[in-house]
């Protein structure tokens, strides 16, 4: 009697237990051949993060542990700061009807950042989660959110702590009104805030989105706004911003804001070369963009964007065009283009870009694609060339081999003084068994920028071997 | 007896699974999207993607194409755009410009996507009728979508025999 007791709690444990887990661990492995010694102790960089969550009916848990072994020192430059294992996310979320009540870290957002905005860009090394409290009203009339607690910055640091809270209502189906608060404690009962209103205005074809933005510690106000249209084949957007001395940071310099930067996201290599790095504190643009589709087969993309400082300086602007044509079933291509000022280089770039993707079968793609850049520097007046060649295939679903090669003129300069002006790699994505993926590259890669949302972070240039492998559950 | 504990205890480690019942998102327009409500398809095809992200641009027509091509299911095919809002106002634009027969979702904090463990777009799952994702893949290359055709088959078939 007792053993089959015994068997039905745990069986009734195990149907409890038995909830849904989800397991991820992304693994990087990099072998340096050739590095800086004043930068890096060896030659070996290991980084692990490991997530894991568990979902039952009415809660859910989850955490992520991370290894960095040792800390990449192009990214944390005071490697010491940062334990090289550590848990840097854990959570625990209850549900009741529309309340949901946080413990632990989160991500969140305000408005459209301009407030507050934390978020995981694991390609960028951003993981600015909130460790602390929160609770959510999700309502079909009123939401509402309302936290407290204290930011991660990049070390894993925690410092000040920050309250917020968020509502929207719906007075009418197509008119979203909404407001955010956010105050941070300071030492010595000091403290600073910020407020936010806004409205959305949906109708079928058009779409309106304004934000009015007030900080404490200055006497301004800062405002983003979007308007959006279909008209036919043309659908066009519009975007104007005004940021001044919008920042607001924590002791350690992390920011809770991340507003919008109206740049374009780029997936092109080249087009993230020179990007535009994000200044909350001075900053007044916009962006237009129109997307013309004249068939099924054709796609055309104008883009303009404008960023200049209070005082008139021009600190980013680029002009965009893209065509996108599907030839026929098996043969597609595109062409591209951009012209590119950035002041943080101080360096005007013309990208022009073409590639075709052919499909050899039902299964086979080879895709080539060639991007150029032309770049003078305002500064000495000096001119380069760069030149990159992609050469891809792909067999679904499991194997991705691609050899990307890359050459510039720049060493021929007299005032720059360069190693190498060639680099070439190869890289094979390998996808088995329920989408786990394990990826070699091998070779030398250029410096450059990764660019997601308006935040850039810098790479290195690498000569080596990297592994990288993903397992999910 | 104690093996048998073991094994028991062992077997949701054994196990894993994501379910998207628990999950809300909005829509482009701003309306409530309660998956637990909104499950009750043939089949849920659930795809992350981001208006930057050209891989994802490809996936869409591929999704589609298998909609259409069976016509005589319900399949629901939900597209939860991961932009930042960086590129948040270009998503309405995106959505009303092309005519795919897809459920729009925007995820701008990046808290669903978090929870299911998304980390790269396209990322595509599969879910039967109780929101229980039985397949997913990361990254799109062109023949994929027969991967996915296939799971949407094993899936009407295990239903069928139940």
């Amino acid at each position: 009697m007792k053993r089959t007791a015994a068997v039905i709690l745990v069986l009734f444990c195990v149907q409890w237990i038995h909830g849904q887990i989800s397991f991820r661990n992304q693994f990087k492995f990099t072998n340096w051949q050739d590095y800086d010694t004043d930068k890096l102790a060896g030659p070996n960089l290991l980084l692990n993060w490991a997530d894991l969550t568990y979902q039952h009916d009415w809660f859910s848990i989850g955490l992520r542990y991370e290894i960095n072994l040792p800390p990449d020192p192009y990214i944390f430059e005071n490697d010491t700061l940062l334990n090289q294992y550590d848990l840097t996310f854990r959570y625990a979320e209850f549900y009741f009807n529309d309340f949901t009540a946080t413990i632990g870290t989160f991500y969140t957002i305000f408005g459209r950042g301009l407030t507050l905005r934390t978020y995981e860009e694991r390609n960028l090394r951003v993981d600015n989660n909130i460790d602390g409290i929160r609770f959510n009203y999700d309502g079909s009339f009123v939401r509402a959110q309302v936290l407290a607690g204290k930011m991660r910055d990049k070390y894993n640091r925690r410092e000040d702590t920050v309250y917020g809270a968020d509502a929207e209502i719906k007075p009418l189906n197509d008119l979203t009104i909404g407001g955010s608060f956010l105050r941070q404690n300071e030492p010595g009962d000091q403290f600073s805030q910020i407020w936010a209103a806004r409205l959305k205005y949906s109708y079928q074809w058009l779409e309106f989105y304004g934000e009015l933005v007030r900080p404490d510690w200055y006497d301004a106000y800062s405002y983003y706004a979007s308007l959006n249209a279909v008209l036919g084949q043309f659908a066009i957007t519009g975007e104007y911003k005004d940021y001044d001395h919008l920042s607001f940071r924590n002791s350690f310099g992390q920011e809770y804001n991340a507003p919008p930067s109206l740049s374009r996201e780029h997936t092109f290599t080249y087009l993230n070369r020179h990007p535009h790095a994000l200044n909350l504190d001075d900053e007044v643009g916009y962006q237009v963009e129109v997307n013309w589709f004249p068939s099924d087969e054709w796609e055309i993309i104008l883009n303009h964007s404008r960023t200049d400082m209070h005082s008139g300086v021009t600190a980013f602007k680029e002009y965009y065009a893209d065509v996108h044509n599907y030839f026929n079933a098996d043969l597609e291509w595109r062409v591209a283009g951009a012209l590119t000022y950035d002041l943080t280089t101080n360096t005007d770039n013309i990208t022009p870009i073409a590639e075709v993707y052919m499909n050899v079968n039902e299964l086979d793609q080879i895709h080539l694609s060639f991007q150029h850049q032309h770049t003078k520097n305002l500064s000495d007046l000096s001119e380069y060339d760069n030149n990159m060649l992609i050469v891809e295939f792909t067999r679904s679903p499991w194997l991705n081999v691609a050899i990307v090669g890359e050459e510039t003129n720049q060493h021929l300069l007299t005032n720059v003084n360069m190693d190498k002006h060639t680099w070439l790699y190869a890289t094979a994505t390998f996808t088995f068994w329920n989408n786990q993926q394990v990826s070699v590259l091998y070779g030398s890669r250029r410096e450059g920028f990764v660019c997601v949302g308006g935040i850039c972070r810098y790479e290195p240039e690498f000569q080596g071997l990297e592994l990288k492998f993903t397992m999910r559950l | 007896m104690k093996k048998l504990i073991g094994l028991l205890l062992i077997i949701p480690f054994l196990l894993p699974a994501q379910e998207l019942e628990r999950y809300k998102l909005d829509d482009v327009d701003g309306n409530s999207f309660l998956f637990r409500k909104n499950l009750d398809h043939d089949a849920n095809i659930l795809i992350f993607w981001a208006t930057w992200c050209l891989p994802c641009k490809k996936e869409f027509p591929a999704l589609q194409d298998l909609k259409e091509k069976y016509k005589d299911k319900d399949i629901q095919i939900i597209a939860i755009s991961v932009d930042s809002p960086r590129s948040l106002a270009k998503v309405k634009m995106f959505t009303k410009s092309h005519s795919y027969d897809f459920v729009y979702l925007v995820d701008p904090s990046g808290d669903v996507s978090n929870k299911l463990l998304v980390k790269e777009v396209p990322h595509t799952m599969l879910a039967d009728k109780t929101g229980k994702v039985i397949y997913s893949l990361t990254g799109y290359r062109k023949g994929d979508e027969k991967q996915l055709e296939e799971a949407m088959l094993k899936l009407w078939n295990t239903e069928k025999k139940e």
